[in-house]
Parts: C-alpha cells; structure tokens; sequence
C-alpha cells in the first residue's frame, strides 16, 4: 500500500519536471533568426541545392541564424502551413511559395512585401531577371494594394508535356508521336506490344487535365474559366482511355508509381512534367515534347504548359523589423550563381544563367520551352482548388462514362462562382 | 480430448498472430532492400543486406533523427503522464456519479472526440498566440492531453465502476478522507486500466502527425512521426528509404513496449491480488 | 453528511480535465458550427456570412452522400468485426495459463504503426504492376487481378481498417477480463460449467460496462477513419471508398474550403453523438455489484 503513495509522488514530480523543461526550452533566446519556409526537404529533388544555398549564405552573414521550417508538397502540408501561419499573424520572414491562385489569399492579408521599388533601386540585380519571367509573379485584380505590382521573384520555373522513351518508339519503329495521328498509332502499337502506351494516373490527373484542355482550347481556351474547349479536352483523355492507353489501375495508382512505370521503361510515353527529368533513369533516350495537337484543337504545336509556379515572398512586417535582411536573403537567393545550383537540378531559370552539361532529355524539355510560342500556366493556379480538385476528382467518372464532361464542367463552374462572392 | 481442445486455440490464437507480424517483417526485410528490389520482389528476403537505406537517412537535410527521438520522448511521455493523472481523477469523480449526470458529461466527451483535426488547431493557435506559448513542447502536450483526455477518461471510468463501491466505504468508516481512499486503494486497483489507457495515449501521441506540424515548426523540436513522413514527400518512390525510417520509428515503441510487459505484470500482482 | 461533501469534492477531481477539454476542444467544437455558416476558404482570416448555404449543399453532394454510406457500412462490420473477433480472442487468451503476455504484445503491432504506414503497407499490397497480392498470384501462375476497382475499393479499405485495431479492443477487453475474481472463476468450475458456458453467461455479461463502452469508441473511431484509407485509395475510384473522413480531409486541404468542411464535420459530430447515445441506451444494465 504504500508503494502507491511514493510512486504518486515521483509522478507528480516527473510531471512538474516534464513541463518546467519544456517551457524553459521554449523561452531559451539567440542570435538574429531568420525564419524561412519552403518545400526544399525530405526527398524533394532541389533539397541538396537549398542545403548548399543556405550554407553559403551562412559564410557571407555568420551572425544571421536561418530558421529552416521547411515542409513537404505532399497532402498539400506546406499549403496548409503557409496559410495557417498568415491566418494567425505568426507568418515567416521569408518563404518560397506558390504563385497564382495560392497566393491569392496571402495577398488579401496586406502582409507581403511589394517588390517594385527595390527592382528599381538595384538594377545591377534585377537586370539578371527574364523579364517574361517576372509577368508571371505580377499580380493583376480586385485587391488595390498589389494591382500591377510583383509580389514575388521567381526563379526556377517548369514545363510539362509528353516525355517519350525514344528507344521504345525506335524499338518498335514508330515515328515521334509529333501529331496526333502518330500519336494515336504508337498507342496502339505499343499496346499489342504489351507496353503501357501512356503512365498516367486518372487519379492525380493534373497534368493530363491542363495539357489535353490546352491543346483543344489553345492559350485562349485554356485561360478562360470553362471555355467550351474545356469540355473537348477532358472529352478527349476519355477517348484516349478508351484506346486502353493508360495501366489498369490508372483509377487509383499514384503519379509516383505511374512514374516508375515509365522510368522502367513499362511505358512509351508520360504525360508529366519538369520536376521529372531529375528522376529520370535514362537520361539519353528520354525525349520531351509538346502535347500533339488534337484534331480540330486550337493550340499551336509549340504551345506548352509552364511558367513559374512559384517564387520568393518576403514578409513586409519582417523586413521592417529586422532592417531589409530577408529582402537580402532573396536578393541573394536569386543571384545567377545561386540558381544555377538549382537549375542544375531541374527546371527552368528566371535568371540568366550559364546552362552547361545538360543531359539529351533535359536539354529537350529546355528547347522546347525556348521554341513554345505560348507557354500557360496550369489551370489550377487559375480556378479555385475546390473546382479544380472538383473536376481531377470527377475525372474518372468522365472516362468511364458514368458523367458527361459537360455536367462536369457545369458543377466545377459553380464551385468557382460560389467562391468568388 | 483436452489436448486437441488446446490446440485449436492456440492454432487460432497464432493465426491471427501471424497476420499482425507480418506487417513487421515485411517492413523490416523490405528496408534491407534496394528500392528497385522492393518493387520487383516484395515479398522475398533481400539478397544482399543493404544498408544503404539506413545510411540514407543521415543525409536527409536538416533532418536528425536522433534528435527526433528526444523530441517524441518529451512530448510523449509527458502527454502521458499528464493524461494519466487528470483523466484517472476524472474518471473516478465520474464512476460514482448518478445515471443522469454521467450521461451527460459522457455525451460531452464522445462529443469532444469527434472533433475534426483541422477545427482544432486554429482556435489552439490562437490561445497559444495569446499566451506566448506559440512553438513550445508544452503547446503540443496541452493539445494532445486535451484531445487524448476523453478517451482516457471513458476507459479507465467503465473500469473504476467494476470496483466495489465496498472497498471506498470500508475505507472512509476507518478515517480515510476522499483523497486518500483514491491514492491508496483506487488507483492500485485500477493500474491495469491506467496501464492500458497510458499504452494508447503514449501510442497516438507518438504517431501524431497533424497537430504535431502545425503547432511545431521548427525542425529541431519535431517528433520523429514528422521526420518520417518528410522522407515520404511529393517526389519520393524511395520505398527503400521509407521502409528503414519506418522500421527505425517502430523499433523503439515495440522495445519499451516489450519491457512495458514485466512493469504490467508486475503492477497486476500487486493491484487487487487477482491471479 | 459524508455523502454530501464527498459528492462535492468528487466534483473538483473533474474540473481540470473538463477545463482543458473545454478550452481546446470545445471552443473548437463552437467554432465548427460557426464557420459552417460562413464562406470561409484558404484558412484566411476574411469569411462572408452565408448561413445554410453550405448545408444545402451538402445535401445534393453525392460525394457526401457515398461517404456517409460508406462510413455506415464500415461502421456496421466494425462493431461486428472488430469486437467480435477481439472478444472472441481475449476469451481464449483468458483462458490460458501461459503465452499470453506474448500474444497481447503481438496483437498489438498494428496499432502501434501509424494508419499511414498501414495504408502504404496495403497499398503496395494492392498494387496492380507491383503489388504484393499480384506477385503472389503471378509465381503461382495466375493472372493478375485489379484489386481495386469501384466495385471492390470500399471492401479492399475496410479489410485493413478494422483489422488494425482488432488489437486495441482485444487489449481492452483483456483487462477488463481480468478483473473479475478468481473467485467467481472458481465458483463456476465447481458449478460445472464448460469454458464455452462460463464465457456467455458469466465473462460477457461481468465486462459489459467496458464492451459498452467499446462500442462507444468505434463509433468514434469510424467516423474518424483517414490515414489508412486516404493513402490506399484517397477515397476513389469514384468515390467507391470514401468515407467521411477523407472527404472532410478532401475538402478541407485539397480543396481549400475550410467552411464546407466545417459543416461536414458539424455533421459528423452530431450524427457521432447520436449514435453513441443510441448505443448507450441500448446497452444500459444495471450495475454489477460484487459480493466480496
């Protein structure tokens, strides 16, 4: 019996201790921080880039303590950092964020910091910047504090279109699939050859969504909320599912396996994106293509999916308090050297830099980029993510005929308008 | 007759057995393997022993999963303890109460459980904001306790009514004050159900991954659940990399939980002398 | 007089849990009915008012409407499965005099791994290219199957869903089991009664307070259920296995409407309470009272 009064006791006190430590822990203080969030960890492939970036920079400011909060894309965790942060008034210094429809929000918060006047000011910087590429990260709408002005400074950006394992078609004689008569006729090659003609996922079908309504739409089609080519280009995944073009389990597989599929050359063909040719395991017979054209569609041959999807957003309450070092910090993230360590990686740079031993694919997908007479951004950085996420998911119904792509389209539609109130 | 009677419960026993191990071994054989061996041959044993996977998981960023063991330490086990004492005070409050009165504070925590997540979490930010407390292991405990309370407290009650009410008034006739009846014969009798509770709340607050993100930003308080799911991101089929972080998360949890075991027979024995 | 004033100070034994329950819960649980009233996305800090818009629309919703089946379904072959087959352990392991430290550290494994890990587990079970089921099949020289499709996805999540936490309540009901005197066990082998009979009409009816009380906690953990479903199927094909917990993860991070899904999660809570009351109600008994 009296075991459990002294052990209460030692409860009590390993309680008290427990909670004692860890708010000591919490108050412990240092040296300048700097708190910076970005996607650059675990197995995302610019991570060992970001390392060597921030270890650099360390050498140039020895007194300032980068705060890495990095988090992954996966299950959307960073977005849900990101905008819980801003929503608590506990928003990072410094972040590399997406662009578009994802910073919307962010914008309405009045707390990013305006890039314009610093562009002026130090034009030996900002001149190393594609002016294209700064369009991209221009904001253009209803919230008056940012109309017209750049929020964020890019710097790697990405292209999505059709990666071809060359040696497959070369294989079984088949011309590059260059129009969609090609196209076609390597599907159904490649498929009595017991190839999967197509590594796609219905399931996480972003980049089939946004390059089929392209190539029907045209940049115009494509960038207009439920343009009538919206429905063609959805129609026609359903027609190329029907050819028994993508694996069995394209309902449900995952973009990463269908991936594999493809790096294990199981497929001819992926429809998927820059962030891809790091992955890559056959970098020499990898080729990567415009989208063909679909018949009666409206795009030009060139015409690609890409942009600049995300960029460097500074907070203006923490410029202010800690004296323009986060401004510095992205001044120097987007000097030519720096990005060229993560251009060597993937992707497509917004500055100039000094492109110099690139593999065969990468140097496609960079040609091809650099020919595109249009280059779009995706669609779900132009529609609310519920309608976007409304019309991937709906996808499969689309493709098995269970719903038309019209009453599709009609329902993502209405999530849009609902949301804009 | 006996003998075969025996046999098929033990047969039965060890299927279903075979079915929870298995997991386990597939994860542990599978983080000796190459990924591209794993995604060939899931099933067999690795050729070689590969321990690339374990070496991998030094290179990963700013990630120190040593570290991330502290930290799952810390949190856990004080969200535990915490848990532990509260909920045990609570229950037994609630294993006298009248019909009428425990149904409705039961209502109030099955309520509380079903909660979602993501409701949760803001309105936390928001009292942590308010009193300096944002990106502390304590921010994290006091969530975790509040969430792992109601069931701990719906538990360890339905076993504190099977104590005889007996025993509490045998105690108070002989000068016992309402106290010390709890310490001295409640809870002995009821380490069985507190161990049971304190196994699942340190279970789910070692797994905890949501809550532990959001209110926990800085890498070097992470628990090692976050860790993990940090080398399973957007970009990875590195199964190879995933299985060993798995199997280096488990590890731990199935070694004290194994040295849990003699603690448990012990505290049985010298609860209320039962077997 | 004595009760009285012991009543009271019980009282104070339940106060600090309630307190911090209430704050970090029940703050949030008001706050769930609030922002379903509202227009409220990308966790900003502006909503507009839009009153029962949001449930209006759940109710043409057929995403919904397959989650709410679909948990239902779950539900049902939980509380019969997953107690069923604990109980029916726990009364074997009950009866044993050795092994059962061993099986009550064993059973526990899946629980203690993460519903995501499970869900990958299966995930790569289920695999058509490269599945673990597919390759059992294909070195037996039989074709490959597609496990999931939208006929099969629902029955190919529920099979890891409950059996993970088979574990939990085998444990529970365990400790529950032994709790009852050697002396009643002793009572009933001199009686005579078989371990079949003394299991029925003398365990069962002993632990009910506690079997009870586990019916309680599936319901709750049903309509839970996420980690291991998202990451098997994300609720498709076609929403064949969605459930309310992934839709309400659906809607909430991928689709960013954080007052949608508060109303979902209204919903959950107040069909979550519901249920359980019924369950209660149905499972009161009188309370065992122990001759000592």
């Amino acid at each position: 019996m009296s075991i459990s009064k002294s052990k209460f006791r030692t409860l009590l006190l390993i309680i008290a201790v427990l909670l004692l430590f860890s708010t000591f822990m919490s108050f412990a203080q240092s040296t300048v921080k700097l708190r910076v969030v970005t996607y650059f960890t675990g197995e995302d492939p610019f991570s060992p880039a970001w390392k060597d970036a921030m270890a650099l920079f360390k050498q140039k400011y020895p007194n300032v303590e980068i705060i890495d909060e990095a988090v992954p894309t996966a299950n959307d965790a960073i977005r849900t950092k990101v905008k819980t942060d801003f929503a608590t008034d506990n928003e990072p210094d410094v972040m590399f964020f997406f662009t578009g429809a994802d910073a919307i929000p962010l914008l309405k918060t009045g707390k990013i910091y305006a890039w314009d006047e610093e562009i002026e000011k130090d034009k030996k910087w900002s001149d190393n910047f594609n002016k294209a590429s700064l369009k991209f990260t221009t904001y253009k709408g209803d919230i008056k504090e940012y109309d017209g002005k750049i929020y964020a400074l890019p710097t790697i950006g990405f292209y999505e279109g059709l990666f071809v394992n060359k040696d497959l078609f070369e294989k079984y004689n088949l011309a590059l699939p260059t129009d969609w008569n090609k196209f076609t006729k390597a599907i159904s090659i490649l498929k009595s050859r017991n190839i999967i003609p197509i590594a796609g996922s219905i399931l996480e079908s972003y980049y089939l969504i946004e390059t089929f309504i392209l190539s029907a739409g045209g940049p115009e089609g494509h960038d207009t909320p439920f343009h009538p080519s919206w429905e063609t280009g959805l129609n026609y995944i359903k027609q190329v599912y029907k050819l028994g073009a993508f694996p069995k389990d394209a309902l449900t597989i995952k973009d990463d396996q269908a991936r594999e599929l493809f790096y294990t050359k199981k497929a001819g063909m992926m429809v998927n994106g820059s962030w891809c040719v790091g992955g890559l395991k056959d970098k020499e017979n990898t080729v990567i293509m415009p989208l063909p054209v679909v018949p009666g569609g409206k795009a030009h041959p060139t015409d690609i999916i890409g942009g600049f999807g995300s960029g460097w957003y500074v907070s203006k309450k923490a410029n202010a308090e800690k004296k323009g070092l986060p401004v510095e910090f992205v001044k120097f993230m987007t000097s030519p050297e720096i990005v060229a360590k993560f251009v060597s990686i993937a992707g497509v740079p917004a500055v100039k830099v000094n492109l110099t031993g690139l593999s065969p694919a990468a140097k496609s997908g960079f040609d091809m980029m650099a020919k595109a007479r249009a280059i779009c951004m995706p669609i779900d950085a132009q529609i609310v993510p519920e309608a976007f996420t409304k019309i991937r998911l709906g996808l499969s119904y689309v493709v098995t005929e269970e719903r038309s792509a019209k009453d599709l389209l009609k329902e993502a539609k209405e999530i849009h308008e609902r949301a804009q109130k | 007759m006996r003998s075969i009677y025996s046999l098929l419960k033990y047969t039965l026993l060890i299927l279903w057995g075979l079915t929870t191990l298995f997991p386990i071994y597939w994860v542990m054989i599978n983080s000796f393997k190459p990924t591209s061996e794993i995604l060939l041959n899931p099933l067999s044993f690795p050729k070689n022993f590969h321990i690339e996977n374990y070496l991998q998981l030094s290179n990963y960023g700013n990630i120190n999963f040593l570290n991330g063991f502290k930290n799952s330490a810390i949190i856990s086990l004080s969200t535990t303890l915490l848990v532990l004492f509260l909920g045990s005070l609570a229950s037994y409050a609630l294993a006298r109460f009248n019909f009428k009165r425990a149904n409705l504070i039961n209502s109030f925590l099955v309520g509380a459980q079903l909660v979602p997540a993501f409701s949760i979490v803001i309105p936390a930010l928001i009292v942590f904001k308010t009193i300096h407390l944002t990106g502390s292991y304590l921010s994290l405990i006091l969530l975790q306790t509040a969430c792992f309370l109601p069931f701990s407290i719906l538990t360890i009650t339905s076993f504190m009514k099977s104590i005889p009410v007996e025993l509490e008034e045998a105690a108070y006739i002989d000068g016992a004050s309402v106290l010390q009846t709890f310490l001295k014969i409640i809870l002995p009798t009821s380490i069985p159900a507190l161990v049971t509770a304190g196994i699942f709340v340190f279970l789910w607050s070692y797994n905890d991954l949501f809550m532990s993100l959001i209110l926990l930003p800085l890498r070097e308080k992470q628990p090692i659940c976050v860790l993990l799911s940090l080398v399973s991101s957007a970009y990875g089929t590195n199964y190879g990399a995933m299985m060993s972080a798995l199997f280096v998360t488990i590890i731990p949890v199935i070694v004290i939980y194994i040295f849990l075991q003699e603690y448990i027979v012990r505290g049985l024995m010298s609860g209320a002398g039962i077997r | 007089m004595q009760e009285k004033y012991t009543k009271k100070y019980k009282l104070w034994f339940l106060i600090p849990s309630l307190i911090i329950i209430g704050i970090f819960i029940y703050y949030a649980l008001f706050a769930t009915f609030y922002y379903s009233l509202f227009n409220w996305r990308d966790f900003s800090k502006y909503k507009s008012f839009i009153g029962i818009e949001n449930y209006k629309y759940l109710f043409k919703d057929i995403s919904f409407i397959k989650a709410i089946k679909n948990t239902f379904i779950l539900l049902l072959f939980a509380v019969v499965f997953q107690i069923g087959i604990a109980l029916v352990l726990a009364l074997i392991v009950d009866t044993l005099r050795r092994g059962y430290k061993f099986f009550r550290t064993i059973y526990l494994f899946p629980v203690i791994i993460s519903g995501s890990a499970i869900g990958l587990l299966f995930y790569l079970m289920y695999s058509y290219d490269y599945g673990l089921l597919n390759s059992l099949l294909s070195l037996l020289g039989k074709e490959k199957v597609l496990w999931i499709t939208p006929k099969t996805a629902l029955w190919a999540v529920l099979v890891p869903v409950i059996w993970q936490y088979v574990g939990f309540y085998f444990v529970i009901i365990l400790a529950a089991l032994y709790q009852i005197p050697q002396s009643i066990h002793d009572a009933a082998k001199i009686d005579g009664f078989s371990e079949f009979k003394k299991a029925f009409y003398i365990s069962i009816p002993l632990i009910w307070d506690v079997l009870a009380v586990c019916i309680s906690l599936v319901i709750i953990g049903t309509f839970k259920v996420f980690d291991v479903v998202y990451v098997i199927t994300g609720g498709g094909p076609m929403d064949a296995s969605q459930v309310l917990g992934t839709y309400l993860y659906t809607v909430a991070f991928t689709g960013q409407n954080q007052g949608y899904a508060s109303a979902i999660g209204t919903v959950i809570i107040f069909l979550g309470i519901i249920l359980s009351l019924i369950a209660q109600i149905i499972t009161k008994r009188e309370r065992i009272i122990y001759q000592a």
